[in-house]
């Protein structure tokens, strides 16, 4: 893998960073990206540009469906002429494994036909030519994964804007009762691998939303007057924006080791730990920065509210933490290899 | 990388051979089965300080000399060290591909020598010592002949160290020193000291400090025994009445002493943070613990299942970032203040550890019933927050980062200014 050096990156993540910064909110930063030839940065440092390029639209708080080339790519789905989009699980840990096999010869899996489809669509479907819906189930021989593209039109009648803390993100939620019939795509090895590109795009933007979250509340902390003196200057306020950092540092660390692909590299394991360390890290960084903020965090008139609600976004997408780390650990009782990722 | 245009390819490889060569003749390779963790088998032993009575202690120290003083003689005491002093002149990647390749052998532990004496004292002489002293000693510590402690801490100066009221007093061509260090590590075992001392009270206390390299030996030196509520007694007080010290044993400017200083401690929290106790690191690797978890019947514990992956991911975050640290340190770039990161998150993991595995194991921590790995615990439980403590308090850690890294304001309230004599102290009744 080519090494990108650091002035490069920082050209490109300059570049970035404006590009993010003229974004209209909900617009599709993709022609944009086409214009600064993102493919041939993409092209000549695959893990590095991607770990940029998300983490800038976390730090710009930019809600769009660049992860969907991300993870069609690995599958291998994003060659058509066809606009494809990925429906993301939202049914829960069965929904996402891991581990995938070519399981069309288990008759023991369940079948997509009839099966219910509740997931999160990165875009309105009405943009779309095709969606790709995962199938995830447990089979007695272990967790199977099946992808049909269905029509986009087919599910446009179920999708609905997304709400809560995810009004924002231009999102779609989709839930119909039965799955609309269509291609089964029958080469699925690529899913573990997929699974993994995406976990680690996420890693890097939720890292990316953390970082521009902890320098809006070290300037918050740096300026608001309470006693006299900045209230950064208290070690109260102090010590746990340090706690803050070191959990930002603590997962670009762990999203480093998964982006390599030398020997000791196990890319499935290495990208869940990555995605579960990120969320852990925002968990941190959000509850301080609310802290910090005062009753002023809560106002929807400062933004320190949308970095908040973004990184909840992005945790909940492919996983949270809670349930990455609760799945590892099972993995890790099960027997999985358990030789450290690092060998110094 | 430098590195790699300094290290390129045949010329590592002839290296790789030598090194390879050197240790089949000194040492013994490690079996496989060495590093296998099986719970259950062999000692269940979790010590983080040690505990041995003195004449194992003493033929411990005589080992790790020994074993230096082999290395030294064959090229490898001093890899990356300039040839002036002993050192093999060497790239960063060379001494890092000694030390993977020395791994595989049993060889013994030189932490004695190179947690403080190599770790910090080597590179602060080299960077800021008088001549003769560089070259009387440098040689002599990297050839294991001289054990060198750090006479910082003071009862009334922990860690406010510039606080510090040691002082020292021009003596014809020498200096007095006449005072009380602490918490000194090793100072029993070793040879020479760096002592902070106050040398002007008339001035802000960062700028009246002196630096001296003092002969531990000498008289008027009185080192006694600390022992610790873990039960072991790694350090000591220091007491120094009369003391003389040479001017060429001055290190760095009369009152020039903080800039000194700053070079230690900086390469203290990277050899703090970066180097970890062999015994320790096995008992909080993932394999023993998750032996622990089965052992005691644990594994459909959600929350236990998630607490183990939580080490893990920190484990592997700590272990990632110290190798970068490594990398760096060793191709002589002077350690900033990342290198407090990895001290917090070191003493984090080892202490979540120490209290997952006490939680595991229960109020059989408290009685040693004989029962493998259980009572075992106890010990590494009462040294964690000494980590949390030596080489700079969290606090200090998390100020450092709070005012280097992030760029907080600083602390209203601390006096720079005014003369060292005129600041309230404790110890002093002021």
């Amino acid at each position: 893998m080519t090494v990108m050096d650091v002035e490069t990156s920082q050209l490109l993540t300059a570049s970035l960073r404006a590009l993010f910064g003229d974004l209209e909110p909900g617009s599709d930063p993709r022609p944009a990206l086409a214009e600064l030839g993102w493919a041939e940065v993409r092209q000549a440092y695959p893990e590095a540009a991607t770990t940029l390029l998300f983490a800038e639209q976390g730090r710009g708080l930019a809600s769009s469906a660049l992860l969907d080339d991300i993870v069609l790519a690995e599958l291998a789905l994003d060659g058509s002429s066809a606009r494809r989009g990925l429906l993301y699980p939202t049914a829960g840990e069965a929904a996402l494994p891991d581990t995938a096999r070519a399981d069309s010869a288990h008759p023991d899996g369940a079948h997509p036909d009839g099966a219910p489809v509740r997931g999160v669509l990165l875009c309105s479907p009405d943009v779309l030519d095709e969606i790709v819906i995962p199938f995830g189930h447990a089979t007695p021989a272990g967790a199977g994964i099946r992808l049909r593209a269905v029509a986009a039109s087919e599910l446009a009648g179920h999708a609905r804007p997304l709400g809560g803390f995810a009004r924002d993100s231009g999102w779609f939620a989709v839930e119909a009762p039965a799955a609309p019939s269509g291609t089964d795509i029958e080469n699925v090895e690529p899913w573990p691998v997929a699974l993994a590109a995406g976990r680690r795009a996420l890693a890097a933007e939720i890292i990316g939303v953390c970082e521009a979250a902890l320098e809006l509340v070290v300037a918050h902390t740096s300026a608001r007057h309470q006693y006299g003196h900045p209230i950064g200057t208290f070690q109260s306020v102090r010590h746990r924006l340090a706690e803050a950092h070191v959990g930002i540092v603590a997962a670009k660390e762990v999203l480093s080791l998964a982006g390599r692909d030398d020997a000791g590299a196990a890319p499935a394991r290495d990208a869940l730990l990555a995605k579960a360390q990120a969320g852990r890290a925002q968990a941190v960084v959000m509850r301080h920065l609310l802290q910090f903020f005062g009753a002023m965090g809560l106002s929807a008139e400062a933004s320190a509210h949308r970095h908040v609600s973004r990184a909840a976004v992005l945790d909940s997408l492919l996983g949270n933490h809670r349930m990455l780390l609760a799945r590892l650990g099972q993995e890790l009782l099960d027997g999985a290899d358990m030789s450290a990722p690092v060998t110094i | 990388m430098d590195n790699d245009k300094a290290a390129s390819g045949g010329e590592l490889d002839a290296f790789v051979a030598e090194v390879r060569e050197f240790l089949d003749a000194a040492a013994r390779r490690r079996e496989a089965s060495d590093d296998d963790v099986r719970w259950g088998v062999g000692s269940d032993q979790i010590t983080y300080f040690s505990d041995d009575p003195p004449e194992v202690e003493s033929a411990k120290v005589a080992a790790a000399r020994d074993w230096q003083r082999t290395r030294y003689e064959a090229g490898f005491g001093w890899i990356t060290g300039p040839a002036e002093y002993g050192g093999r002149g060497l790239s960063s990647l060379h001494d890092i591909v000694y030390d993977t390749i020395e791994h595989e052998y049993e060889v013994p532990d030189t932490g004695v020598l190179s947690l403080i004496g190599l770790g910090m004292i080597g590179p602060t002489l080299l960077a800021h010592a008088q001549e003769q002293v560089k070259a009387r000693y440098l040689p002599a510590m990297y050839r294991g002949d001289v054990i060198a402690c750090q006479l910082f801490s003071e009862p009334g100066a922990g860690s406010d160290l510039a606080s510090l009221s040691t002082k020292a007093v021009a003596d014809g061509d020498g200096w007095l020193l006449n005072g009380q260090k602490v918490w000194t590590s090793i100072a029993h075992q070793s040879e020479v000291g760096l002592a902070l001392c106050r040398t002007d009270p008339d001035k802000p206390k960062h700028k009246g400090i002196t630096a001296f390299l003092v002969d531990m030996r000498a008289p008027g030196v009185d080192v006694r025994p600390l022992r610790q509520m873990s039960g072991g007694s790694e350090f000591n007080e220091v007491f120094l009445t009369d003391v003389r010290v040479p001017d060429d044993h001055r290190v760095g400017e009369v009152d020039g002493g903080w800039t000194v200083a700053l070079t230690t401690l900086m390469n203290e929290r990277a050899s703090v943070g970066g180097e970890g106790n062999e015994q320790a690191s096995r008992a909080t690797s993932l394999p023993f613990l998750t032996a622990m978890l089965r052992a005691n019947g644990r594994l459909d514990d959600r929350a236990s299942r998630r607490r183990l992956a939580e080490l893990y991911a920190d484990i592997a975050a700590t272990d990632y970032l110290n190798r970068q640290a490594t990398v760096r340190l060793h191709a002589g770039v002077q350690p900033g203040p990342e290198a407090s990161v990895s001290k917090l998150m070191y003493a984090q993991n080892l202490t979540r550890s120490a209290h997952f595995a006490a939680e595991i194991v229960g109020t059989r921590l408290l009685a040693d019933g004989g029962e493998w790995g259980t009572f075992a615990w106890n010990e590494l439980l009462l040294s964690t927050p000494a980590l949390r403590i030596l080489g700079g308090t969290e606090e200090i850690m998390k100020n450092i980062l709070a005012e280097r890294v992030l760029g907080l304001p600083k602390e209203p309230g601390i006096d720079t200014t005014s003369p060292f004599r005129e600041l309230r102290r404790s110890g002093t009744g002021a």
